[in-house]
C-alpha cells in the first residue's frame, strides 16, 4: 500500500475535524451578543429529552405576510445588544446588514395571518411567529419550566456574520427583586 | 445434537468408523474455543463501558465544551495512530477495530460540533460530510467485512437521503438521485481500484448485490403503472449517470472480480437493462406491459439461476427460483384481480403456493444432486 496515501487518508479526517472547530471558533469570535426577549412553552418531551420551546418576543415592524413561503429577510433593527427589534423586509431587496439566517439557526418561522374578531373573541392582526428550542440538563428543567412561567425571560445569543443565532444562555430580563 | 452424539450416530449409521470418529473427536476438542469466558469477559467489557457512558451522560451539562472537544479529537487521532501501526505491522482485527472506531469516531465529532455550535441542517449533510472525510481511509486501509459494511451502508444512507431532500424536476437533482440510484454498481466497481483485500472487496460486493437485486426486483413494480413520457424522459437523466457508473462495474468485475464470469451479465448488466425498460420508457399499466414486465423479471432471475447452476452456487440458486416462484405466484393474482379473493380463489391460491414451494424443493434437490 501506498505509504504517503495512507498517511494523508489518516490526517485527511483530523484535518477536517480540526477545520470545522477552526472554522466555528473564528465565526464566533467575529460574532455580536445580542439580548432577545422570548417567551416559552410547551417544555420539555420524554423522547427528545429535556427542552424549551421559545417563541421570540420582537417588536416587529414591516409585513409579516412576506413570510408566508420563507421569502422574507428578518433584520435585527436596533444596535447590539438591542435584539428587541426586527424589521421585516420583501425579497428580492438588498441584504441588510444584520440579517438573521433563520434556517442555518434551526428556528421554524410561520407568518400568521390576521384573524377577524368574532362575538367572543377579538381579532388579532398578522404576526411573525419564529420558534426554537433550547435544550436543558435534567437537574434544570423543573426550575426552569417554572421560571418561563413567571417571569419575563430574554435569551443571550451571538449573532454570526453569516446571519446565523446561536445561543448562549436563557437568563430572566431583569434580576429578580429582593 | 452435542458433536459427541452425533459421533455415535454417524458410527451407528456405518458412515465412519471409531478410529475416524476418535479423531474427528481429538480435532474439535484442540481446535475448541472458550466461548463462555469470552462471552463474560465480553459481557463485563460492555458493562464497562454502558458505565462509562452513563458517568458521562450524568455530567455531559457540566463538561466544559473545550474539554470535550479537546478528549475527542485526542481519541480520534490515537485511533488514527493505532490504525497506521496496525496496518505496518499487518495486525489485521487489530487495524480493523481502530479503522472501525476511527470511522465512528469521525461521526460523533461531526454529530458534537453540531451539538457544541448549534448547527442545524438535514442529516444526509452530516452522513455526507462524513463521507468525505473517511471513505479514503476506509477504501485504503479496510481489509474485512467490517468496515465493508460500515462504508457501503452509510454510502447507501448518504446519497439516499441526499437524493430525498431534493425538491424539483431539475438537472442537479435528477444528478444527485441518479448518483444515489448508482450507488450499487459503484460498490461494484470498486475493485478495479483495490487489488489484495480480497474480504473487503467481498464485503463491498455483497451489499452491492442485495441492494441491486432488491430494488431491481422492486423497481419491477413500476410495469403496474403508466410511465408518462416526462417521467421517463426525467427518470432517463438520472439514469445516465447510472449507465456509466454500471459499466464502469461491468469492466471492474470482468477485469478483476470478484464475481464469477458467468454472473458478470445477469447480474450487473441485466439490472441496469431491466430498470432502465421499467422506468425510463413511457408505457401503460395494460395486461401487455405487466406480462412484458414479468418477462422481464423472470429473464433476469432465470439467467442468474442458470449461471448459479453452472457454478454451483447453491444459495443464490435458490434466491433465483424462489424469486421466480413469488413472482408466478403474484401472475395468478394479477390474472385474476378481485375474483382471486373469493373463497374458490383462496383455495386455489393456496393449492398454487404449496405446488410452487414443492416445485421449487423438488429442483433446488435436483440442483443439488447435479451440482458440480
Amino acid at each position: 500500500m501506498n505509504r504517503s496515501l495512507l498517511i494523508a487518508a489518516l490526517l485527511l479526517p483530523l484535518a477536517g475535524l480540526a477545520a470545522s472547530v477552526g472554522i466555528r471558533e473564528s465565526e464566533l469570535s467575529r460574532a455580536e451578543q445580542y439580548v432577545m426577549p422570548v417567551t416559552g412553552f410547551d417544555p420539555r418531551d420524554v423522547l427528545r429529552g429535556h427542552y424549551i420551546r421559545y417563541r421570540y418576543d420582537w417588536q416587529v415592524s414591516g409585513d409579516p405576510l412576506w413570510c408566508r413561503d420563507g421569502a422574507c429577510r428578518i433584520c435585527l433593527a436596533g444596535d447590539a445588544p438591542d435584539g428587541s427589534r426586527v424589521e421585516i423586509r420583501d425579497l428580492p431587496s438588498a441584504p441588510c446588514p444584520k440579517e438573521i439566517d433563520w434556517q442555518a439557526s434551526g428556528l421554524t418561522l410561520y407568518a400568521v395571518p390576521a384573524t377577524s374578531g368574532t362575538a367572543d373573541e377579538a381579532g388579532q392582526p398578522a404576526r411573525l411567529d419564529v420558534s426554537g428550542i433550547f435544550y436543558l440538563s435534567e437537574s434544570d428543567a423543573p426550575a426552569m419550566e417554572q421560571q418561563m412561567a413567571e417571569t419575563p425571560m430574554v435569551m443571550n445569543v451571538l449573532l454570526t456574520s453569516s446571519g446565523r443565532l446561536v445561543n448562549q444562555s436563557l437568563i430572566p430580563s431583569a434580576p429578580p427583586s429582593r | 445434537m452435542a458433536l459427541a452424539d452425533k459421533l455415535a450416530a454417524w458410527q451407528q449409521a456405518g458412515i465412519i468408523d471409531a478410529e475416524t470418529a476418535a479423531r474427528i473427536a481429538a480435532h474439535e476438542d484442540a481446535s475448541a474455543r472458550p466461548f463462555a469466558l469470552w462471552a463474560v469477559i465480553g459481557l463485563g467489557c460492555l458493562a464497562l463501558a454502558l458505565g462509562l457512558i452513563s458517568v458521562v451522560a450524568a455530567n455531559w451539562t457540566d463538561i466544559p465544551d473545550v474539554l470535550k472537544l479537546v478528549v475527542h479529537f485526542t481519541l480520534s487521532a490515537a485511533a488514527a495512530l493505532a490504525v497506521w501501526f496496525g496496518v505496518r505491522r499487518d495486525a489485521r482485527w487489530f487495524a480493523e477495530g481502530a479503522l472501525f472506531l476511527l470511522a465512528a469516531l469521525i461521526l460523533t465529532g461531526l454529530a458534537l460540533h453540531s451539538q457544541i455550535y448549534q448547527l442545524s441542517g438535514d442529516i444526509w449533510k452530516l452522513l455526507m460530510t462524513w463521507l468525505a472525510l473517511s471513505a479514503p481511509v476506509l477504501l485504503l486501509a479496510g481489509r474485512t467485512r467490517l468496515t465493508a459494511y460500515a462504508l457501503a451502508g452509510m454510502t447507501l444512507w448518504a446519497t439516499i437521503g441526499w437524493a430525498s431532500a431534493q425538491v424539483g424536476e431539475t438537472l442537479s437533482a435528477h444528478l444527485v438521485e441518479g448518483l444515489a440510484m448508482a450507488v450499487p454498481w459503484l460498490l461494484l466497481a470498486i475493485p478495479a481500484l483495490i487489488r489484495e483485500r480480497r474480504r473487503f472487496i467481498h464485503g463491498l460486493v455483497e451489499v452491492a448485490l442485495i441492494v441491486l437485486l432488491i430494488g431491481v426486483s422492486l423497481a419491477h413494480m413500476a410495469w403496474a403503472d403508466p410511465v408518462t413520457g416526462a417521467a421517463a424522459s426525467d427518470m432517463r437523466v438520472r439514469m445516465a449517470l447510472v449507465a456509466v457508473v454500471a459499466m464502469a462495474a461491468l469492466w471492474a468485475q470482468r477485469r478483476r472480480g470478484p464475481l464469477p464470469q458467468p454472473l458478470h451479465l445477469p447480474m450487473v448488466a441485466v439490472p441496469f437493462v431491466a430498470l432502465f425498460l421499467a422506468t425510463a420508457l413511457p408505457h401503460g399499466d395494460g395486461p401487455l406491459p405487466r406480462f412484458f414486465g414479468a418477462l422481464v423479471f423472470a429473464g433476469m432471475w432465470g439467467w442468474i439461476a442458470w449461471a448459479a447452476a453452472r457454478l454451483g452456487w447453491r444459495s443464490l440458486f435458490g434466491i433465483a427460483i424462489g424469486a421466480l416462484a413469488i413472482r408466478l405466484f403474484i401472475v395468478y393474482f394479477e390474472l385474476f384481480g378481485s375474483l382471486a379473493m373469493t373463497g374458490a380463489g383462496l383455495i386455489f391460491a393456496g393449492v398454487l403456493l404449496i405446488g410452487l414451494a414443492l416445485g421449487w424443493r423438488r429442483i433446488f434437490q435436483t440442483f443439488r444432486r447435479n451440482a458440480p
